[in-house]
């Protein structure tokens, strides 16, 4: 009676099912973080204007960015003669103007600013100014009787450094 | 996506074969590149970063006191109507369209420094051809860029 050692088994990771769910699972980190970022961006088509500046270019110009708020304008009634709009905050409404019993841009606007001085994050000067940046994101088409009121809410409390957002223009030379 | 199964062994096909595996690594290979075309197909965008003209307001809104601020500056003011689909600027005198507005104020202000621009408007008049004022000042070098509120009717409240 012979006794022969037993066989070896090769044992072997296959990659391929391995690359397809990373792949598939990257895919979908990638689809779904874009989205995620890109949700408290509402899309609109913004304004052209070649002497716009990017963060970086802000930061090195020695702009402050830090702790600014993006004001976003869009319009709540389409069928409205006039338009309505409305100021969107971290995907909350706010009225530009007294209207029912939600809150006002202006209000949301005075409580930051407060807050802000009070916590020593942002100054006020003699003049009321306050040294925190905001963001207006406002569509090209918006009229200006609307605009108007988000930039003198800005004005009122202090707000006056503001930067608009717009798009990329060709850079004349 | 490549073929995966099959009993039939690939390994002299000249793909690289592996030994005693069923399939060579070619099939690995190109299931791969499949997967890594797909995920950048899928993900690539055309995407121009947003921008931004800084600008200074003056604090207070419509408060009168600013005013004594700003009376060492020259002041030049711009009305802008809306005219078809564009708009008319009205312009020392005279009803020009952006690109004339554009040499104007260049050729009227020079370093800038000194002046003060003041925009007026209709209330019908788009955002995009009164920003286009503010990015005329900052080409010209001009840093206060103020508006003019509505009156009246369609004034904010």
């Amino acid at each position: 009676m012979s006794m022969s050692p037993p066989e070896e088994t090769k044992v072997e990771v296959d990659m391929v099912p391995m690359i397809d769910i990373i792949t598939l699972l990257l895919m979908f980190l990638v689809v779904v973080g874009d989205m995620a970022a890109s949700a408290n961006t509402i899309q609109m088509k913004l304004p052209r204007a070649d002497q716009a500046l990017t963060d970086k270019e802000m930061k090195e110009k020695g702009f402050r960015l830090e702790g600014r708020i993006v004001v976003q304008l869009q319009p709540v009634d389409k069928t409205h003669p006039e338009g309505h709009y409305s100021a969107i905050i971290n995907n909350k409404p706010y009225a530009l103007e007294v209207q029912g019993s939600g809150k006002q841009l202006i209000e949301y606007l005075d409580d930051q600013v407060n807050y802000n001085v009070n916590k020593g994050l942002a100054k006020k000067d003699s003049t009321g100014a306050v040294d925190m940046p905001v963001k207006l994101r406002i569509p090209e088409d918006a009229p200006m009787r609307e605009v108007e009121r988000v930039i003198m809410s800005l004005a009122k409390v202090g707000m006056v450094n503001v930067h608009y957002a717009s798009e990329p223009f060709a850079k004349a030379k | 996506m490549a073929h995966r199964g099959g009993g039939a062994s690939h390994s002299d096909e000249g793909g690289g074969g592996h030994g005693g595996n069923d399939r060579p690594w070619v099939y690995f290979m190109i299931d791969s590149f499949f997967l890594c075309t797909q995920f950048f197909v899928v993900t690539f965008k055309i995407k121009s970063d947003e921008i931004v003209l800084p600008q200074r307001l003056p604090p207070g809104g419509t408060a009168m006191a600013r005013q004594v601020a700003v009376d060492a500056k020259k002041k030049l003011s711009v009305h802008v109507s809306p005219a078809g689909a564009g708009a008319a600027y009205q312009f020392m005198q005279r009803e020009v369209d952006l690109a004339g507005f554009n040499e104007m104020l260049a050729s009227s202000t020079g370093g800038g420094v000194e002046y003060q621009v003041r925009v007026s408007y209709e209330p019908d008049v788009r955002w995009e051809h009164v920003i286009a004022v503010f990015n005329a000042c900052s080409k010209a070098k001009i840093a206060e860029c103020g508006l003019i509120p509505l009156r009246g009717r369609d004034a904010a409240p």
